[in-house]
């Protein structure tokens, strides 16, 4: 299920705040979909559900909101399916998830949440807190850190560094020249090591 | 040109390895996927063998050889039907009702040149055959409600207002959002609801719902329908 819109969900029980990605195209019902259809969404989603849900996650939806994130981008590829071609359903779900974690972050801007909820569950359901607590907090800050970075720089940034991906893949992921890739990953670097030299001044004015 | 090497792999300061670390361990909860599937209506319906790759079996598409190789293992083809013992598998329509959530069932494809991987189909269950209604799919309290069903709930409120009972898709959509809090047609039905309240002659109450949702997402694509449907004439 999608986060409701505090602001607006109680009283008409809708979502509207992931409405931009999965109604850009046109408000209508989801197709029904033909059998051939379908079994290629669920190769779609068997073979990179994972993915697409790591790199949500990388690009600032919060853990909570990535199931919900990962579904939706699913959804925008069911109703398009006609249109993906074969061999290039990566790439689609690529940008695809990219507006969808443009989207939710611009929400969540608008609705800051008050607690972390991994923290929570980590005090109460632990059996070594401190050093989840350790690990989580370090994500967190991860989060932060890379909240700074320009989109499309993280976008690059996350799938080399922390994917694995090689350049040529990022490349074509994006549809765009190796060098402007190349280019993007040096400049996120860049802004990655300013982020945490912020991060380290302020932490040690005791106030990150 | 190859690749630079990772700051992990290469050494980097110890704050910036730490965080960077922390993302590596990324990954959805194991049932996530499967979750997915079924919310989507994309889950096999039971008694198949399991695989995105099977193909349905069509007594009119079977080649000759495949109808003897069938018989060789003690399947028949009746009526149009595959039937192993018990089971009955049947075949789809040439064109399947619209809004069909449960997938005809489905066999992995014979493969006549390899007959010792032919699987044996073990679910001794009945395949229901493909419903020519609009389906209603039991949900128990495990079922998660799927997409689709959604979809089906939608359409049916809006079908009302396009036969011209606006009212009568107003207490539809009223279900569907009991059935779907949150559900991920959120700002469709809110479309349908403003439009059906407009048909009710409930004019103040659309315009405020409108209004409501104007003010609250100034960058949404919607902004511009639910303007006309509302008759906005001032842009904030």
């Amino acid at each position: 299920m999608i986060n409701p819109a505090p602001s607006f969900h109680h009283e008409q029980g809708t979502d509207l705040d992931s409405v931009s990605v999965a109604s850009q195209d046109r408000v209508t019902p989801l197709p029904a979909l033909a059998e051939q259809a379908r079994g290629r969404l669920r190769t779609m989603v068997e073979q990179h559900w994972d993915f697409i849900w790591r790199l949500l996650r990388r690009l600032g939806v919060r853990s909570d909101q990535a199931d919900d994130a990962a579904q939706e981008v699913f959804m925008v590829a069911m109703r398009r399916v006609e249109e993906i071609q074969h061999g290039s359903e990566r790439s689609f779900l690529f940008g695809t998830a990219l507006r969808v974690a443009s989207d939710r972050r611009r929400a969540a801007a608008r609705h800051p949440a008050i607690d972390d909820p991994d923290f929570d569950r980590i005090a109460s359901d632990s059996a070594d807190p401190e050093s989840e607590l350790d690990d989580a907090r370090a994500r967190a800050l991860l989060d932060r850190v890379l909240d700074e970075l320009d989109d499309e720089l993280r976008a690059v940034f996350v799938l080399f560094e922390l994917d694995g991906m090689t350049m040529r893949e990022i490349a074509e992921l994006h549809g765009i020249p190796a060098g402007t890739a190349a280019s993007r990953l040096r400049r996120a670097r860049e802004q990655f090591e300013a982020a945490v030299r912020r991060l380290r001044a302020r932490s040690q004015r005791g106030d990150a | 040109m190859s690749d630079p090497k990772r700051l992990l792999d290469r050494g980097t300061d110890p704050l910036s390895a730490k965080l960077l670390r922390s993302g590596l361990r990324d990954a959805p909860d194991a049932r996530s996927r499967g979750k997915a599937i079924a919310a989507l209506g994309l889950a096999a319906a039971s008694g198949t063998v399991a695989g995105s790759a099977a193909a349905t079996v069509s007594s009119k598409a079977l080649p000759a050889a495949w109808l003897v190789l069938l018989k060789w293992f003690g399947l028949g083809v009746i009526g149009g039907a595959v039937t192993i013992g018990a089971v009955r598998l049947s075949s789809p329509e040439p064109t399947a009702p619209a809004q069909a959530p449960v997938a005809p069932t489905q066999v992995a494809a014979v493969q006549p040149s390899a007959p010792s991987r032919i699987p044996i189909v073990s679910s001794a269950e009945t395949a229901p055959p493909p419903p020519s209604a609009p389906p209603v799919v039991a949900s128990t309290p495990q079922t998660p409600r799927t997409l689709a069903e959604e979809v089906a709930s939608l359409d049916a409120a809006r079908k009302l207002l396009s036969a011209g009972d606006p009212s009568g898709a107003l207490a539809a959509l009223d279900r569907h959002r009991r059935d779907f809090p949150g559900g991920a047609l959120g700002p469709e039905a809110m479309l349908v609801r403003l439009e059906a309240l407009m048909a009710a002659g409930r004019q103040e109450e659309a315009r405020a719902l409108g209004q409501r949702f104007l003010d609250a997402h100034p960058d949404s694509p919607l902004q511009g329908r639910v303007r006309t449907l509302i008759g906005a004439t001032s842009i904030p």
